[in-house]
C-alpha cells in the first residue's frame, strides 16, 4: 500500500514539474501572444490593451497558477490562432487519436507479443522471428506510413488514403487501419525483440529445468513458468512504447491527414499558437506518466520480490 | 534383486558453438533398490552431467549412445508419455542451489503441489494436505502459513527442505541428489543432510548422492563411485574407501585432504583437473598419474573387478596398497 | 613452476585480432563510411546541384539523364540524396556525441558518489528515460522555432537519460568488480579509477548502446524534419525529402520519397545490426 502511494505522489510531482517547466519555456517564448491577438495591423496601444485583458501583462507566477487551475478544470485559454476556446478545438480531435493508438496497441500486442511467444515456443520459428523483427525495427513510422500508402492503397486500393472520416465506426476502423499498421509496425518489432529476449532467457533459468524434471509437458512448463515469469518485463516495455505511440501518432495523423491531436500539434507549433501547444504538451505529459505508473503498479502485482522491496 | 538403475557404458556429447564436445566418455554404474550411491568427482569431472542424462534432461541437439535402465526399462529409448511418467513418479531430483531451481514468482504451496497435481483426479485440498504432512516431515513447523510465502522470504536451509519435499510427494523409487548442501553453510548442511538420510531410509528409496566431498559421501551412502573427466574410475565400498582405494586418482583425493591437528602442509594432485572433452586417447589420468606407463597412454582402462572394488586401471593389481604422492616418482 | 609457463597467454598482436575479429562488423562498418565519404565529398560526386530544378522536368521516373529521377521541382533526386546526407547524419551524429558524454559523466560520478545521490539519480532516469524524444524537439521548435537548432538540443536532453540508463547499469556492475577495491587499497584517486579503468572497461557496452542509439536520433530528426519544423526548404534533408515527395508519390511519381526511406532505412538497419554485434562480440569475450 505504501508502494502505491508513493507512486502516486510521484506521478503528481512529476506532473506539476512538467507543467512548471512547459509553461515556463513556452511563455518566453518569441511571437508575444498579444501581438499576436492583436493582429497585424495592430498599434501599440491596442497589444496592451489585449495584454491586459487577457491577463497578459500579469506577474509570471500569478499567470502560471491562473493556467493550472483552469487546466485542471479543463479550461486552457484561448487559441491565438482561432479565437475560440482551446478545449473546444482539442474535444473533437482527441477521438481520432484515441481510436488510432488503441489500434495500434491492439497491433503490437498481437503481432509484437505474439510472435515472440510463438518464436520461443516452436524453436524452428526462431530465425524468421528474429530476422523480420529486426528488419521492421529499422523502418521509421513516416516511412511505414508512405510504404503501406503505396502498396495498400494506391496500388492494391483496399484501404483508403487519407482522412479519419466522421461517419460509422467501421468505416472510421477501416479509415484508420492503415495507420494503426504504419503506427504499430516499428513498435511491434521492439516489442517483439524484447519479449523474445525476456522469454528466452527465462526459458534457460535453472526453475524452469527444475519443472520439466518433475514431468510436466512442454507447454505445461512454457505456461506456468516461462510466460509467467517472463511476462514482467514484457509488461514494463509495453508501458513504454505506449509512450512512443503518442509521439508516433504526431507523425501518422501528420501523413495520413487525419485530423487528431498530433497533427493539431504540429499546426499549432507552425502557428505559433503556444496556447494551443501548452495545452496538448500537458495533456500529453499527464498521459505519459499516467501510463508509466501504471505500468510501475502492474509490475508491482505480478512479481512478489518487489512487493517485499527488493530491488528489481 | 534387479537394480534400480544400471547405467552401462553412457558417452554423451553436448553441441557448443559448431562442435561437438565429450562430455561423458564411458559411464556405468548400478544402484540396487534401497541403495545409496555416492558420485565424487572435482568440477567438470561430469557428474550433473550424469544425472541430467538420467533424467534426460540434456540441452537439445545432444547425442547420447549406451543404456540407461530404470527398473529393466531403457530410458533413453523411451517414448514421450513413458518419459514423462518416469519423471512423475519413478526419478525426483534435489538441485544444488534451492534458490534458483524454485520459481521465484509462485508461492511454496504451488511449488510443492504442482507435481501432485498434474494427476488430475487428485484435489486441491487433498495435495494440500499432503504438501502439509511432507513439509512436517521435513521439519517445517507452520506449514500452512509457509504455503502461502514466496521463496525469497525462506532461507536457504529451509528452501532446501522444501525441495526435499517436493521431490518426496510424488513418492519416487530413484532419488537423485546434486549437491543438495553445497551451497548451504555448515551447521545446516548438518541438518538438512540428516532429513535427507532419515527420509531416504524411511521410504527404502535408491539415491544417487553427488558430491565433490569425499566424507560425506562415505558418512551417507552404501557403495562410492568416483568420477574423472567424463569416466568413473572407481566404484566400491563406502566403509572400506579410505583403507582399499585402488586407483591413483581415488588415492590422490584422500590424501588431499587437509589434515586436523597437524601442520603438515596439504598436498594436491600435481597439475590440474581436466575437462571430459581435453582428455587424451589413453587413461584420462594419465597425464597426472606418477605411475603412468606407455601402456596407460595409448589405451583407456576399462572398469574392472580387483579385489571386491571395480577399478579402471591397467595397474591396478600391481599397485594395490602401495599408491602414495608423497614423493614423485619417474614414470617406467 | 612448469604450471606457471603452461598458463601463460600472450597478448594477440593487431594482425591476428584482425583476422579473428566478425567479419559482419568490418562490413557495416564499410557500408558506414562510404555513405559519410559520399555525404563529405557531396559536391564532386553529385551529378547537378542540389537546388537546381527545371519545373519542366518535374516528377520524371529514372533516366540516364536522371539516375533516380527529378523532384516536383525538377530537381535531380540522386544529387539531393547525396548532399541530403550531411545534414541528415550530421545532426544524429552531435546527438549522439554530446548525449553519450553527459550519459557517461552522469552515470560514472553517480554510481562512484553513490548512497541516496545515485539513488535519487537512478530513479530520475527511470522516470525520464521513455520520455518521446519527438514531442520534446516539437516542444522546443516551439520555444526557439524551426530549424535543425532546436530538436538537436532536444534529442541530446532527451537521449542523455536513455543512455545514461544503460552506462549507469553496467557502470554500476563495473564498479563493484573485486580489482576496484584493490585499486583503491592501492591509492589511486576517484579521478584515476573512473578514467584509467572503469570508462575503458564499459566503453564497448557504451558504444554498442550509442551506436543503436545513432539509428534512432536519426529516425526521430528525419521525423522532425518530415513535419516541417526542422530542416527548412529548399534545404536537403531525407526527412524533408520524403514529406517533399508524397504528394508526387499519390500522384504515381514516388521515387523523390521512396529512395530517401530506403537510405533511412539502410542506415539505420546498418547500425541496428552493427550495435548489436559490438555488443555480442563484447560479450563473446567477456
Amino acid at each position: 500500500m505504501r508502494q502505491l502511494a508513493r507512486t502516486v505522489v510521484g506521478a503528481l510531482i512529476t506532473i506539476l514539474t512538467s507543467s512548471f517547466i512547459v509553461f515556463a519555456a513556452l511563455s518566453a517564448s518569441p511571437g508575444n501572444a498579444a501581438t499576436i491577438l492583436a493582429g497585424n495591423r495592430a498599434t501599440a496601444k491596442t497589444i496592451k490593451e489585449i495584454a491586459h485583458r487577457y491577463g497578459l501583462d500579469r506577474p509570471f507566477l500569478t499567470r502560471y497558477m491562473h493556467w493550472l487551475s483552469g487546466a485542471v478544470h479543463g479550461n486552457f485559454g484561448i487559441s491565438l490562432q482561432y479565437r475560440v476556446s482551446v478545449a473546444s478545438l482539442l474535444k473533437p480531435r482527441i477521438g481520432s487519436t484515441f481510436m488510432l493508438i488503441t489500434m495500434a496497441g491492439i497491433i503490437i500486442l498481437v503481432l509484437g507479443v505474439g510472435s515472440a511467444i510463438v518464436a520461443t515456443r516452436f524453436s524452428r520459428l526462431n530465425m524468421p522471428v528474429t530476422i523480420s523483427s529486426g528488419l521492421f525495427i529499422a523502418v521509421p513510422t513516416f516511412v511505414a506510413a508512405l510504404i503501406l500508402v503505396e502498396l495498400f492503397a494506391l496500388q492494391v486500393n483496399w484501404f483508403p488514403v487519407l482522412g479519419a472520416s466522421s461517419g460509422s465506426i467501421s468505416d472510421r476502423l477501416w479509415h484508420l487501419t492503415l495507420p494503426a499498421f504504419a503506427l504499430a509496425l516499428s513498435w511491434a518489432a521492439f516489442v517483439a525483440q524484447v519479449s523474445r529476449a525476456s522469454l528466452r532467457g527465462e526459458a534457460n533459468r535453472e526453475h524452469v529445468q527444475t519443472a520439466r524434471g518433475r514431468g510436466l509437458t512442454e507447454s505445461q512448463v512454457f505456461r506456468r513458468h516461462v510466460l509467467r515469469n517472463g511476462a514482467i518485463p514484457i509488461v514494463t516495455v509495453f508501458g513504454l512504447t505506449v509512450a512512443g505511440l503518442v509521439a508516433g501518432s504526431v507523425v501518422v495523423e501528420q501523413a495520413f491527414g487525419i485530423d487528431g491531436i498530433g497533427s493539431f500539434l504540429v499546426q499549432s507549433v507552425a502557428a505559433k499558437d503556444t496556447n494551443c501547444v501548452m495545452a496538448i504538451a500537458l495533456i500529453l505529459v499527464v498521459c505519459f506518466v499516467v501510463v508509466t505508473a501504471l505500468a510501475d503498479m502492474i509490475y508491482w502485482l505480478l512479481d512478489p520480490r518487489v512487493r517485499s522491496g527488493l530491488s528489481r | 534383486m534387479d537394480p534400480v538403475l544400471a547405467i552401462e557404458h553412457l558417452h554423451v556429447e553436448l553441441p557448443v558453438r559448431s562442435e561437438m564436445r565429450t562430455v561423458l566418455h564411458d559411464v556405468s554404474l548400478t544402484i540396487g533398490p534401497s541403495e545409496a550411491l555416492g558420485l565424487v568427482g572435482e568440477s567438470g569431472s561430469g557428474k550433473s552431467m550424469t544425472a541430467r542424462s538420467i533424467m534426460r534432461l540434456l540441452q537439445p541437439g545432444a547425442a547420447t549412445t549406451g543404456t540407461i535402465l530404470f527398473e529393466g526399462v531403457d530410458v533413453l529409448s523411451m517414448h514421450h508419455d513413458a518419459l514423462l511418467a518416469f519423471r512423475r513418479r519413478g526419478v525426483a531430483m534435489i538441485y544444488q542451489d534451492p534458490r534458483a531451481h524454485i520459481n521465484p514468482v509462485r508461492t511454496i504451496g504451488d511449488f510443492l503441489t504442482e507435481g501432485i497435481l498434474l494427476d488430475r483426479s487428485v484435489s486441491a485440498a487433498k495435495a494440500q494436505a499432503k504438501v502439509v504432512s511432507l513439509l512436517d516431515e521435513v521439519g517445517i513447523p507452520d506449514a500452512k502459513r509457509r504455503l502461502r510465502q514466496y521463496p525469497h522470504q525462506l532461507s536457504g536451509g529451509l528452501l532446501q527442505r522444501v525441495m526435499i519435499a517436493a521431490a518426496l510427494s510424488e513418492e519416487p523409487r530413484l532419488l537423485l541428489a546434486d549437491e543438495p548442501t553445497t551451497a548451504l553453510d555448515v551447521t545446516t548442511q548438518e541438518e538438512v543432510m540428516a532429513i535427507l538420510d532419515e527420509l531416504r531410509v524411511e521410504r527404502s528409496l535408491a539415491m544417487l548422492f553427488i558430491t565433490h566431498d569425499l566424507d560425506l559421501a562415505a558418512a551417507v551412502t552404501d557403495r562410492v563411485a568416483a568420477m574423472y573427466a567424463g569416466v568413473i574410475v572407481e566404484v566400491g565400498d563406502a566403509a572400506s574407501l579410505h583403507t582399499d582405494a585402488l586407483h591413483p586418482y581415488t588415492v590422490g583425493l584422500l590424501d588431499s585432504r587437509p589434515e586436523f591437528g597437524t601442520r603438515v602442509r596439504a598436498r594436491p594432485i600435481p597439475g590440474r583437473p581436466i575437462l571430459a572433452s581435453e582428455a587424451p586417447p589413453g587413461c584420462v589420468f594419465a597425464e597426472r598419474c606418477p605411475y603412468v606407463t606407455e601402456l596407460c597412454r595409448s589405451e583407456r582402462p576399462t572398469l574392472r573387478e580387483v579385489g571386491g572394488r571395480f577399478v579402471a586401471c591397467h595397474r591396478a593389481e600391481e599397485l594395490r596398497g602401495t599408491i602414495s604422492y608423497a614423493r614423485t616418482q619417474e614414470p617406467r | 613452476m612448469s604450471l606457471v609457463e603452461e598458463l601463460v597467454l600472450e597478448r594477440p598482436t593487431f594482425v591476428q585480432r584482425v583476422r579473428r575479429g566478425d567479419p559482419l562488423i568490418y562490413v557495416l562498418s564499410g557500408i558506414l563510411i562510404l555513405i559519410v565519404l559520399c555525404a563529405l565529398f557531396a559536391p564532386f560526386l553529385a551529378p547537378y546541384p542540389p537546388n537546381q530544378g527545371n519545373i519542366l522536368a518535374a516528377n520524371l521516373g529514372p533516366s540516364s539523364a536522371h539516375w533516380l529521377g527529378t523532384d516536383q521541382l525538377g530537381r535531380d533526386i540522386l544529387s539531393r540524396l547525396l548532399f541530403g546526407a550531411r545534414l541528415s547524419l550530421l545532426g544524429p551524429s552531435l546527438i549522439i556525441v554530446f548525449a553519450t558524454t553527459f550519459a557517461l559523466a552522469l552515470a560514472v560520478s553517480s554510481v562512484w558518489i553513490g548512497g541516496w545521490f545515485d539513488q535519487a539519480v537512478a530513479r530520475l532516469l527511470d522516470t525520464l528515460f521513455a520520455f518521446p524524444g519527438l514531442l520534446l524537439a516539437i516542444l522546443a521548435v516551439a520555444m526557439i522555432g524551426p530549424g535543425l537548432l532546436a530538436p538537436v538540443i532536444a534529442l541530446t536532453l532527451a537521449y542523455t537519460p536513455y543512455i545514461a540508463r544503460v552506462v549507469r547499469t553496467v557502470v554500476l556492475r563495473e564498479r563493484h568488480l573485486a580489482y576496484v577495491e584493490s585499486c583503491q587499497v592501492v591509492g589511486l584517486s576517484g579521478w584515476q579509477i573512473c578514467f584509467r579503468h572503469l570508462i575503458p572497461n564499459v566503453s564497448p557496452i557504451v558504444l554498442a548502446q550509442a551506436t543503436i542509439a545513432f539509428g534512432s536520433a536519426l529516425v526521430d530528426l528525419a521525423a522532425i524534419s518530415y513535419l516541417g519544423l526542422g530542416v527548412q526548404p529548399p534545404q536537403a534533408e531525407w526527412g524533408l525529402m520524403v514529406s517533399d515527395g508524397q504528394s508526387a508519390l499519390l500522384n504515381g511519381s514516388p521515387w523523390e520519397s521512396l529512395s530517401a526511406c530506403v537510405m533511412i532505412i539502410v542506415v539505420v538497419l546498418t547500425v541496428n545490426v552493427l550495435g548489436e554485434r559490438i555488443a555480442l562480440r563484447n560479450e563473446g569475450a567477456a
